[in-house]
């Protein structure tokens, strides 16, 4: 069948009732869904606690192996073959000095770790500056699209959902063009709470990463055939 | 990788089908929603087009979605490379095929359908033309000829499958498929072209 054709009979279909099932179906299906989920939730713990397992008992194996291994050796070589060089006496006092220093520096490096505490904090919680830079991948019509992706019901009116979406973006969007950044952030804010149910990305730079990464679907649209 | 903070509803809505059935088969029951909500239409369409019976329908559909639920762990390991709808809608035809040999294959749903669809066209029209008439009389009586498999095979291709993806959903070769359309274009083009 040619496209053309196949256009035009779905166009035929789409003008006939919408068929749909009932809400008990629905409700039957979704109910077994999450019974169903719940055993998979606990197969899922069983086979994570079950991986641990055997990771610590692939470590006890090699603990027994390697403390056969010492047996093994000691029952063959007496303790002093196991001294690689005896210490002469003389070199006590420089041992001492060694160890000395070793003190010092160990108390250096300690004080170091309480002088500089945000230099690990830095890595783990993303700085100011690097959440702007997230900002600055903020495409207009990229976030827009993905935004429109949701469904109506979502927004409840469509041409409302679409406004809205607009003018939240076109501001957010201008924000951020001239640097003011917080600004953005308030706007994303004040545009989330309009619509609490929407289950948006806590933040602006999520829903940037959003826009901007590969989870965004072509298949996310009612399919209602 | 997906930063756990965003898998939240919005999230859901966006991702991939075969990245919802993963997360459905570690025990999320929100995936499946998504899942369910992009295709129950679809299915069911899909099934009521093709079986007389509402009840018998919904069964069928029961048993579609049922096996999903049931299979998704397999989905997983088995069939990571398949595109989601097209093992959704291959579960709904073994079932239908399933109904088809205790029951006997029903009549045309689609036909009948079809017939509403223009009987209310006529109606809105105060004087359709003759010619549009007789077209619309040749399309039901051309649709009414094709066989349960042709009937599926148009089906499928208006819920968007190429022809590879709808012979793996009827187990039936790629050759056959496009001769089914064939079929069914032969006798459908002449009243197809009046619904332009």
């Amino acid at each position: 069948m040619t496209e053309k054709q196949i256009e035009q009979l779905k166009k035929m279909l789409s003008d006939a009732h919408p068929i749909q099932s009932t809400d008990e179906l629905d409700n039957q299906i979704l109910k077994a869904a999450r019974i169903e989920s719940e055993k998979l939730k606990a197969e899922s713990i069983d086979s994570r606690s079950s991986s641990w397992l055997n990771s610590l008992g692939s470590l006890g194996v090699a603990a027994m192996l390697t403390v056969t291994v010492f047996l093994g050796l000691s029952q063959v070589l007496s303790p002093d073959d196991l001294v690689a060089n005896k210490v002469p006496t003389q070199d006590v006092d420089s041992v001492a000095f060694k160890q000395k220093e070793v003190d010092s520096s160990v108390q250096g490096l300690s004080q170091n770790t309480i002088v500089k505490p945000s230099s690990t904090q830095l890595s783990s919680a993303p700085s100011k500056g690097s959440r702007d830079d997230i900002l600055m991948q903020f495409d207009l019509s990229e976030t827009e699209d993905l935004l429109a992706n949701l469904s109506d019901d979502f927004f409840g009116d469509a041409g409302v959902k679409q406004s809205s979406i607009r003018l939240a973006m076109n501001d957010i969007n201008s924000f951020i063009q001239v640097g003011e950044f917080d600004g953005a952030r308030q706007r994303y804010r004040d545009f989330t709470f309009d619509c609490q149910e929407c289950g948006l990305p806590d933040s602006l730079e999520d829903l940037v990463l959003a826009a901007s990464s590969g989870i965004r679907a072509n298949g996310s649209k009612d399919n209602t055939g | 990788m997906i930063h756990a903070v965003l898998i939240n509803r919005f999230t859901l809505r966006m991702m991939q089908e075969d990245a919802l059935m993963q997360i459905y088969a570690s025990g999320d029951a929100r995936a499946f929603e998504e899942l369910y909500r992009r295709h129950k239409g679809g299915v069911f369409s899909f099934l009521r087009r093709q079986c007389d019976s509402f009840e018998v329908c919904e069964e069928l559909a029961h048993d579609t979605w049922i096996a999903v639920i049931r299979q998704a762990l397999a989905y997983q390991s088995n069939n990571s490379s398949a595109q989601f709808k097209t093992w959704l809608y291959r579960i709904a035809h073994n079932r239908l095929v399933d109904h088809w040999r205790k029951y006997g294959s029903s009549a045309n749903v689609l036909f009948e359908e079809l017939s509403d669809v223009i009987a209310n066209d006529e109606s809105t029209n105060q004087q359709p033309a003759i010619e549009s008439h007789m077209q619309l009389e040749e399309l039901l009586s051309s649709l009414a000829t094709l066989s349960p498999e042709q009937t599926e095979a148009i089906l499928l291709k208006i819920e968007g499958f190429s022809h590879a993806e709808i012979a793996e959903i009827t187990s039936a070769k790629q050759e056959t498929v496009k001769s089914r359309l064939r079929y069914a274009a032969k006798h459908l083009k002449l009243s197809m072209e009046f619904y332009a």
